[in-house]
């Protein structure tokens, strides 16, 4: 039972990781952009919800999307200063760039919201749903229905619009997807806005079952960089499973072993898929992959 | 001999004024060996960085592993700090030797994410195994346990590794090694064509690199008298080395020097007058990073001297001012001041 229930946590836990890597690898993938900043994204996500959670008091379920509406807006002006500008600057200035990004998020909030930790308290997020002897926890149920909705959605867009093709030509060859007329630096600006605002989800989502300092974006940063390679960079399938993978080796590793180590554990899986399964759970061995093993 | 060791006594010569600055009072002492220490940090993540070309940012977990070590040994076994330091060393060692096995497989963004979550998972691991501050004992002045009651000998000690990197690094650049570094700095797969086997040397330039850190870890212990996991393990002390080199210049010897002296005296000068705004000191370091992404690829010295140059050039009477053919004095600067626009109009 212990298992099981572990299982399901993690399972809980996992499908928020899903839509922190789905984020990041819709920027590799499709614009190839060094984004160390997506965990401090997801930082002034969760930051917003907690604002806008004081002021109005409302559920944070109906906060969710005026979060994602303002993180666009965010991720829109960052296109504009920052992703565009770097792009052909090469892999070294956008490191430099993000991680420059990433400390502004960080000690901006650091002096307007205090070092303290602080969370939302609602009636529903600590109160479980019983079934049979398993407990659902409904501040993660919230996050598994959001990100199954998101995941579906996202694919749709990828697999089934127009605007997907037009991603998906760019993702492979800009200079062809050019060619045949489409406006590749307008997709780049929506590829960088769908990521923005998929790290916007996650912090909405994650502010409800955990509380927010100024660091935590660091903890986000294993994760986001193990998720995309576990699921196999391009694969959105491959995302949700290596979200879920992740969620529940975390979950089982703080359930046997101690909390303090579960991310320890996430890393030693990441070193072993890399030597090992170097494409991921879902990606292909011929997908342009940007790890030399 | 001269050519290839005048970068390092110049920074020999900076340093000796250091020394004398750092003598008139313990508040002047213990600046300048804060800023020895971070020029040691720097010039560790020169060699991997500036000039073999992978971007560490886990130079945080070499530091901190030998801070924890000599802290640790002393305050648990009484163990002096000199043994200490080799213990840290070698310990250090065996991680960079692991670690580098790794990640250095991986291509340029993924070896600077895993170096970076390095530092993360140690901090996490040593506050699992309960160290969540160790405190150095004090044993008052004793030469024996490295302990002393001003910051000026910690500095002598730091100032002396410091000047030994130099001029290691200044030596780097002639040998073969060095220019391995920098072919593979610039081209990898140039370099791996032309038979330099680069992950062997990316692996040297990143055990090197290691060392420095070790070392700049262990004085740093000495002079903080406390260890804390989430200080030394911090992303930010591996984004300060990084911050420190890429303001005085990647790949150059005095780099490191120069960048120290810039960045950690304005540091804790912030700290010192904005004391009630924390994060003030990082965000300006965060800005300083953002106008090297935009507009200089080879660090801030280079924009400053050749913003420099063009003022100098602008600013002289004009009768001096070249005409449309420049004289033959002049073509270096023009030349300097043309690559210098043409940097800045690459980047618009």
């Amino acid at each position: 039972m212990v298992l099981l229930q572990a299982l399901l946590n993690g399972l809980l836990v996992g499908a928020i990781w899903g839509v922190l890597g789905l984020g990041k690898q819709i920027v590799l993938g499709v614009i190839h952009f060094v984004n160390f900043a997506h965990g401090h994204l997801v930082l002034l996500a969760m930051y917003l919800a907690l604002l806008l959670w004081t002021l109005t008091q409302a559920d944070p379920f109906l906060l969710l999307p005026i979060v994602v509406v303002i993180m666009a807006g965010v991720g829109w002006l960052l296109d504009r200063v920052l992703v565009r500008p770097l792009v052909p600057r090469g892999e070294r200035a956008q490191m430099i760039a993000t991680l420059a990004l990433a400390l502004i998020i960080e000690n901006l909030a650091l002096m307007i919201a205090s070092p303290q930790p602080r969370s939302i308290q609602t009636w529903w997020a600590d109160t479980a749903l019983r079934l049979g002897g398993l407990f659902l926890n409904y501040g993660q149920l919230m996050g598994l229905v959001v990100s199954a909705v998101v995941f579906a959605a996202t694919w749709w867009l990828i697999r089934r619009t127009p605007l997907g093709v037009m991603i998906r030509a760019t993702s492979q060859n800009r200079e062809a997807a050019q060619y045949m007329g489409i406006n590749t630096s307008r997709v780049y600006g929506i590829a960088f806005v769908l990521s923005v605002v998929l790290a916007g989800v996650v912090g909405a989502v994650y502010i409800v079952s955990s509380p927010v300092d100024p660091s935590t974006a660091w903890s986000f940063l294993i994760l986001m960089f193990v998720v995309p390679v576990l699921g196999g960079l391009g694969s959105i399938p491959g995302t949700a499973l290596a979200g879920v993978l992740v969620g529940i080796v975390q979950v089982l590793s703080s359930t046997y072993l101690d909390i303090e180590l579960q991310n320890m554990i996430v890393f030693v899986l990441f070193v072993l898929f890399l030597v090992l399964r170097p494409q991921g759970l879902l990606g292909k061995a011929t997908d342009q992959f940007r790890i030399s093993v | 001999m001269l050519r290839t060791y005048s970068a390092p006594l110049v920074g020999i010569a900076i340093l000796v004024v250091g020394g004398v600055y750092g003598a008139t009072s313990e508040s002047a002492a213990n600046l300048v060996a804060m800023t020895a220490v971070w020029a040691l940090m720097a010039c560790g993540w020169n060699i991997i960085s500036g000039y073999a070309g992978p971007i560490s940012l886990g130079q945080a977990a070499f530091f901190g592993i030998t801070a924890f070590i000599t802290t640790v040994l002393f305050a648990k076994w009484n163990v002096t700090p000199y043994l200490g330091l080799i213990v840290g060393l070698v310990v250090s060692l065996l991680l960079a030797t692991v670690i580098g096995l790794v990640t250095l497989r991986l291509s340029g963004l993924y070896f600077t994410l895993a170096t970076l979550t390095i530092p993360l998972i140690m901090a996490t691991l040593t506050r699992y195994f309960g160290y969540h501050e160790v405190a150095r004992p004090y044993v008052g002045e004793s030469l024996a346990y490295f302990q002393f009651n001003g910051s000026l000998a910690y500095y002598v000690v730091a100032a002396v590794l410091v000047a030994g990197a130099l001029l290691f690094t200044a030596r780097l650049e002639g040998t073969r090694t060095g220019r391995y570094f920098v072919a593979i700095r610039e081209n990898e797969r140039a370099a791996e064509a032309s038979g330099v086997p680069t992950f062997r040397y990316k692996f040297v330039a990143f055990l090197l690199g290691s060392v420095f850190a070790s070392l700049a870890g262990w004085v740093y212990s000495q002079l903080s008298f406390v260890f804390s996991p989430d200080e030394v393990y911090n992303p930010i002390v591996s984004v300060q080395a990084l911050l420190i080199v890429l303001i005085g210049g990647p790949g150059t010897v005095l780099g490191p020097l120069v960048g120290a002296l810039l960045v950690i005296p304005l540091g804790e000068f912030t700290a010192v007058y904005f004391s009630q705004l924390p994060g003030l000191n990082e965000l300006m370091y965060a800005i300083v990073l953002l106008v090297v992404a935009f507009w200089s690829r080879r660090g801030l010295y280079p924009l400053l001297v050749g913003g420099a140059r063009v003022l100098w050039i602008r600013l002289r009477p004009a009768g001096e001012r070249p005409v449309k053919t420049p004289a033959v004095t002049d073509d270096a600067a023009q030349e300097g001041a043309a690559r210098d626009s043409a940097e800045v109009g690459r980047s618009t």
